[in-house]
Parts: C-alpha cells; structure tokens; sequence
C-alpha cells in the first residue's frame, strides 16, 4: 500500500542545542524530522539552517499545528504556508497528528484528543481532503497521548485510528512511546490494540522516553527509550516494512554520543528483520 | 456541529481556569455559556478535573518553557519570580498563530513591565 | 595657459559642475565595472560539510598563512611542545619526543627556539602550499588573474576621476573660488566607492569560498557554547573561528596570550600582510523542540 515510498532508516528528530554534533556524525543519521512549524515564518538564519540541513539530509516535515481534528476547519494561512515548505522540501512523506489544537479562536497550545465519534471521524476526513488540495505528498498521520479521555466514545481508540486511515487513506506514523504511554495510564493491552490497526499502513515509528509525574506516566520525550518501548518497536519492525523509525527527544538533552546509541540499537532492529542495511 | 461546540468547550476548560472551577462546581450553570445540550454538558462533567486540571497546567508549563527560552536575561534576573509572574500573566492573555511563543514572550515582558509601573506607583 | 583656465568645465557653475562630476564618476564606475572581472563562483553548488573537516585548510581558508600558523602554535602548546612564559611563547624545556612533529610543527617549534623577529618566517609558507592548492582547486580562492586585472581597471578608474577632480580644483582656485569643500569631499569618497565596487572580487576568497566558510561556521557554531569539547573539537574552533572564541574555556590563557598585541604582531604574515580574515559571521538560526 505504501510499498511505494522510499526506506529511509533511522533518523533524528532535529534539535537546534545538537546541531554541530550531527554534523559531527552525520554518518549515523540517515534522515531528519524537523518540526513543520518552527519554519513556516522563518527568519534568514531559519531559511539557511534549512538549507544546510536539506542538503545534508532527507528532511520529513512533521507538523505540529495544523488541527486536523478542528470541526470549524483548517487555518487558510497556516495550510498555506506549510504546504509551500512542504513544497521547498519535497519529502517522501510528511505528518500531523490525530488531534485537533484550536477551537473556539483559542490556540490551545498542544495536541488534545479527539472523542472517538464517527463525527470526528468525518471532521478529520473532510480536513484531510482539504489539505490535499494543497499538498499532493502522502500524509502520515500519528498517534497521541492524552491525559483524559473525551467522553462520549462510540468507538476505541484503536478502531477510530484505523476508520480515519482507512477512509482518507493515509499512512500511519506509529509513535510507539505514545501508545505505550496510553496503555500504561489506562491499563489496556497494547496487543489488543495491535490488533485492530490497519498495521500495513504503517509508514513510520516514532519512539523516546517518558517520565513519571503523581502517578501519571507523561510523554514528556525528556528520558532514553524505555526497555518496554524497544520491545514494541522490535515486534512492529518484525511484522511490518516501516520505511524509518525516528528518535524524538526534545528535553534534557543527554550528550549526542547517548542519541546515537539508541539509533544504533533502532538500526539493529531493522537490520535483523531486513527492513535496512 | 456539535462536535466544534464541545472542542470549544474543551479548549475553554484547558485554558480558563475559572471556567473550568465553575463547570466542575456545577456543570449545569456553565452550560448556557457554553452551548451544550444538557446532555452533552452531563456527558463532559464525566471527565476527571484532576486530569483535566493536570493537562491545563502542562499546557502553561510549556507556554513557559517557551518564553523562558525566548527571555533568557530576564528570567535570569527575576530568578525565581519569572515564574509566579508567569502564573499570574498565564491567566490573562492565550497566545495564537505560528508565532505564539514570540507574541507570548513579547506579552508577557508588557506584562512584567506594567506591573513594574503599578508596584513603583503604588509605593509613591 | 588662456584655454585650461577659460573653458567650459574650468568655469562651469559649481553646483553644475559638481552634477557634472557626479555623473562623470557614475559612468566611470559603470564602466570600470563593466571591464572588470566578475567572481561567478557564488552559483557553484557548495560541497557538503564532512564530519571530520581539516582543520588546518580549514584555518588556511579563514585566514591564510596566519590562520595556519595560529592553529599549529595552539596544537603546540596544547600538547606541550611549547609553554607561556612571561606572556611570550617558547619552547618546553620538557617537550615530548620532537621525532612525532609534522614538518610543519617542527617548523614553527624550531623557530621558537630562535631569536624571532617580528614576522614568521618565509620557510613556513610553503608547508600551507598545500592548502592553499587544494582551495584554489575548489575555486575558493580567488585567482591571483583577477586580483591584476581587476586592480589594473580600478586604478586607471581612479585615475579618471582624481584627474577631473583636481582640473577642476585648481581651476577653480587659480579662478579666485575657494568654495570646493563638496568637490573635495567627492574626491576623496568616489575613489574608495569604484574600488568597492570593481574589486569586489579582487578579496582573497571567491564568493564560492565565503560561502563554504560561513556554511561550515553555521554547522559547527554550536562547539563554541559547549561546555566540554573534546581536543580535536578545539582545533576545529580555533579553525574556524579563531583564537578569540577560546574565551571562557579552558584554553582562555591561550587566547589571552594570542590577543596580547606583541603575540598578535608575531604571527604578521611575511608575505606582506595578507592575513584578513574574510567571511566571518556565523550561521545561528533557531530550531527547537517540537511537541
């Protein structure tokens, strides 16, 4: 289904603090996620540092802020300008999340959950169809963590998760911390879950750590990959032909040689189950 | 359509801290206000105000991170007080668009300076 | 004698005259500009930066001979062959084993066992030959028929212009007119103007090169504001940056001695001070975390 889209190994999700030491070893990155949204006003220096990145690198766009999920529909400016960077970049792919971040003219500041309704599932689908208007690159969608459930469910997470891929069609950016995040605060079974998504639209894996806060295990992306986590990402890799798997640490930075150890071990992973050299 | 009332109510309770008091208080009182249908107001009044109450405060605590960042020197001299005023600040002002996090540093350093002036007037 | 002195530029009104001038120097820059021969090279694809970049051609691209001659007394002294004393550098009375130099370090060690004078010496040039080869061979540098031809126009440019300018001076002075502050002035600022302007490309790098500079100081600016670097990263600083920037670290001595005015006399070019440090600025730029 997405056989087509290139293999593009593991990569880093980029952080401005580690730029100099990617460059240092750039032989261990093979692509780089950068946050859509940090260049869609970007200033002369924004504009050279993506440049420099873009011809070092394959860059995939993740995005951040576009409201998918927003029933009052899409930011005609904020589309605009992602999909003429989308259009600069020229990605294999590119991502948002299953979310929406505004509503009501509030900018909320951050991924919130959708309730699992078919309207939402609607909403989402008629957004997505919109954006493809502008932006012809496949759109991976990605799954979040959320402190609350919306009440009002018709259906579980992972049935609205494969109904909104299955109806617009899109890849599936599997964060394997996210869903380990969510099974832990909910106790349900990962497995469980596995199995009622539409695995072979996975495209791409995001994974890092969390911590722990009253009790509450936070995606917080400020700690190394949990043992549980790699052993997600070790089944999924094992069952389906992701096209890369991306490290996604934003806080706490450890030194660069601790990042480049977890994407050895996530190499390994897919060189043991021949998804890359 | 019901679905853009509830995010917008959702959204309110994520960054209105009073709001959300008076909707988790009595959930009926709000629901005019908010649009809902009764039943849907009964429905949200299921969410745990503690979870909700824990992503609203992460929300802020990003919002500060953020502007931390973009106000180095002056977090730097107001030391632990950058903080409290953040708080305080937090509860006025939400900020929105691609450049959120700039035009909330730039607010919020308004912000720090009127209440500087109020202090310095409230002293004469 | 009648005709140099009553003519009509000699008694031109000055306000005319000076709009004549104006356009007198307009056109010569234009031409001279027209004549001169432009850098192409800012249209070359830059190569990539490497992981492990050479320090050394990498000193040698931001400041020639001196920038090499900095980077291997730094390596020196970091390594003990050499030792501050008395804010002045000299040889370490107990340096490690000399057989382990590189030609070029057991250059500049041998000269700090000798009487110096102000300049390095001729000898060490021709250790940076490579370098410069190899910088040249990737347009970075610009080539010396460039810096002739360009400096040949310019100056006949000059000429044109201080020629016209001083006629009409003395004209107007032999005249009884003593109002030429404007003239003057035009005179002294259009030479410098024309030279800007046509021998843009007469710098030591090719556009090619500044840009190749500035891509690898934006890649690697951020060694500078680390806490620990490893040695190998402080060599590609002081490269790429210079001395000054080991300000703060725990080679601040050192910087502190290179920026001392009779060290920094020391390392003059002998080639006759060539030695600017071109390019400069480096690429900052914001990234961030994302949610």
């Amino acid at each position: 289904m997405f056989s087509h889209l290139p293999t593009l190994g593991v990569g880093i999700g980029f952080r401005h603090p580690f730029r100099s030491e990617l460059f240092r070893q750039q032989q261990q990155v093979d692509f780089l996620e950068i946050v859509a949204e940090h260049y869609l006003d970007a200033s002369f220096h924004q504009e050279q540092e993506l440049e420099l990145l873009a011809a070092h690198f394959p860059i995939i766009p993740h995005a951040i802020g576009l409201s998918l999920g927003s029933a009052e529909g899409l930011d005609d400016l904020y589309l605009r300008k992602l999909a003429a960077l989308i259009k600069r970049l020229n990605p294999p792919w590119w991502s948002e999340h299953i979310c929406f971040t505004k509503a009501g003219g509030i900018d909320i500041g951050h991924l919130s959950p959708l309730p699992h309704t078919r309207e939402a599932v609607d909403v989402l689908c008629r957004n997505i169809d919109r954006v493809r208007r502008y932006i012809d690159v496949p759109l991976i969608l990605e799954n979040i963590t959320y402190m609350m459930a919306i009440p009002g469910a018709e259906m579980t997470e992972a049935q609205f998760i494969a109904e909104v891929l299955e109806r617009s069609d899109c890849g599936l950016l599997l964060d394997v911390t996210n869903l380990h995040i969510n099974a832990v605060n909910y106790n349900y079974d990962v497995r469980d879950f596995f199995n009622e998504l539409p695995l072979e639209r996975v495209v791409q894996l995001h994974f890092v750590g969390g911590h722990w806060q009253d009790g509450v295990l936070i995606d917080s992306h400020s700690r190394s990959t949990p043992s549980e986590v790699w052993q997600l990402i070790a089944e999924v890799v094992a069952s389906v032909a992701v096209k890369g798997i991306v490290l996604e640490r934003d806080e706490n930075l450890p030194p660069f040689s601790e990042l480049v150890n977890e994407l050895e071990r996530a190499r390994s992973i897919g060189r043991q189950n021949q998804r890359w050299n | 359509m019901e679905l853009a009332v509830i995010q917008k109510s959702l959204a309110l309770f994520y960054t209105d801290s009073k709001l959300r008091s008076r909707f988790f208080a009595n959930p009926l009182q709000v629901q005019e206000e908010l649009g809902l249908s009764e039943q849907k107001v009964l429905e949200l009044s299921t969410l745990s105000p503690s979870q909700v109450n824990l992503f609203a405060t992460s929300l802020k605590h990003k919002r500060l991170g953020e502007v931390r960042e973009l106000l180095p020197l002056t977090a730097w001299k107001l030391g632990k007080k950058f903080n409290s005023l953040f708080w305080q600040y937090a509860e006025t002002y939400m900020p929105e668009g691609i450049r959120k996090h700039h035009n909330d540093a730039i607010a919020f350093a308004t912000f720090i300076v009127k209440n500087a002036e109020i202090a310095a007037s409230d002293r004469l | 004698m009648n005709i140099w002195l009553h003519n009509p530029i000699a008694e031109m009104y000055g306000p005319y005259f000076l709009l004549f001038y104006a356009c007198a120097i307009a056109i010569t820059i234009f031409v001279c500009w027209s004549l001169s021969t432009k850098d192409l090279t800012a249209n070359l694809p830059l190569p990539l930066v490497p992981s492990n970049p050479d320090p050394y051609e990498i000193a040698y691209l931001r400041n020639s001979d001196t920038g090499v001659m900095q980077l291997v007394t730094f390596d020196l002294l970091v390594r003990d062959y050499l030792q501050v004393e008395d804010n002045s550098i000299e040889r370490s009375p107990t340096h490690p084993d000399i057989s382990l130099l590189t030609p070029s370090e057991r250059e500049l060690f041998d000269w700090f066992a000798q009487q110096r004078t102000r300049f390095l010496p001729a000898s060490f040039q021709p250790h940076c030959e490579v370098y410069r080869r190899r910088l040249q061979a990737q347009q970075f540098l610009s080539l010396d028929e460039w810096q002739v031809q360009n400096s040949y126009v310019g100056s006949i440019g000059i000429l044109i212009i201080l020629g016209l300018g001083l006629y009409k001076l003395t004209a107007a002075l032999a005249n009884g007119h003593h109002n030429v502050g404007f003239l003057i002035t035009m005179m002294i600022f259009s030479p410098f103007l024309l030279w800007n302007i046509v021998c843009s490309s007469s710098f030591r790098l090719s556009d090619r090169g500044r840009n190749y500079l500035n891509q690898l100081q934006a890649a690697f600016a951020q060694l500078k504001d680390r806490e620990t670097n490893s040695f190998d990263d402080y060599n590609l600083i002081v490269a790429l940056f210079g001395v000054s920037v080991l300000t703060g670290t725990p080679y601040d001595f050192y910087q502190q001695i290179f920026a001392t005015p009779t060290t920094s006399s020391t390392f003059s070019s002998s080639s006759g001070g060539c030695g600017s440090s071109c390019g400069g600025g480096c690429g900052g730029g914001c990234g961030g975390c994302g949610g």
